[in-house]
């Protein structure tokens, strides 16, 4: 399978698992440890689904290649997670956050290789 | 405690309930004998869901408690534990590029936290 799907694949992937987190995040606000009440939390309940959507889609991949090479780009999911909570959360992003967005994404790609 | 300290104590044990989880689904994979082989998989496999459903819930904690793009970059601490896992369970060995990596994740951790509230 060559790169032209594999990397739209991969970013698409890591979108999905980016809002994932972001409906999550909203859905938290609502959450409660008792099993009606999660039921009832759509954005959780749609967060997760889009997590394992995610998921499916990574593992599916890995049928066409190495995790080494494939795991690096689920950092992208960071990236994705700074611009979704600025636009979406009203949270800021600043140049120690980026940094540290830098120096993770040059990490996972170390740990990947 | 402040919801800040909290929420990054709430994913920090996430991250490992992560790692844990994974450590149980890549011996999932692995079978000892042919006979038992179905009931291997299987129990690891369920063990690694469950084990991943109580560090989500611990992960919607966090969530609550503090900002998404705080929180969010602690996952990548899951490498680490992930790394020390594979080296004590599964006798595998991390390269000196594993380390850095490491490292690196650390230290772009601690920077997100630096930068937020």
């Amino acid at each position: 399978m060559n790169l032209g799907i594999i990397l739209p694949l991969m970013v698409v992937a890591t979108l999905l698992g980016a809002f994932g987190s972001l409906l999550l995040k909203k859905g938290s606000a609502e959450f409660e440890l008792k099993i009606p009440s999660i039921i009832k939390n759509w954005k959780i309940i749609l967060g997760l689904f889009l997590y394992v959507l995610a998921s499916v889609i990574f593992i599916w991949l890995l049928k066409t290649s190495k995790l080494s090479f494939l795991y690096p780009f689920t950092a992208l999911s960071y990236v994705w997670v700074s611009f979704l909570s600025v636009k979406f959360l009203g949270e800021n992003m600043n140049a120690w956050k980026w940094l540290g967005i830098v120096f993770i994404i040059a990490g996972i790609v170390f740990v990947s290789i | 405690m402040q919801n800040k300290n909290l929420a990054i104590i709430l994913v920090i044990i996430f991250t490992i309930f992560s790692a844990l989880a994974q450590l149980l689904w890549k011996y999932s994979t692995e079978s000892l004998s042919l006979s038992i082989k179905g009931t291997i998989l299987n129990t690891f496999l369920v063990l690694g869901f469950v084990t991943y459903a109580i560090g989500s819930v611990i992960f919607i904690l966090a969530l609550k408690k503090g900002e998404l793009s705080m929180v969010f970059p602690f996952i990548s601490l899951s490498f680490i534990w992930v790394a020390l896992l594979s080296i004590i369970f599964l006798g595998e060995t991390i390269a000196i590029t594993g380390w850095i990596g490491i490292i690196l994740i650390i230290l772009g951790v601690s920077f997100v936290n630096r930068g937020s509230k």
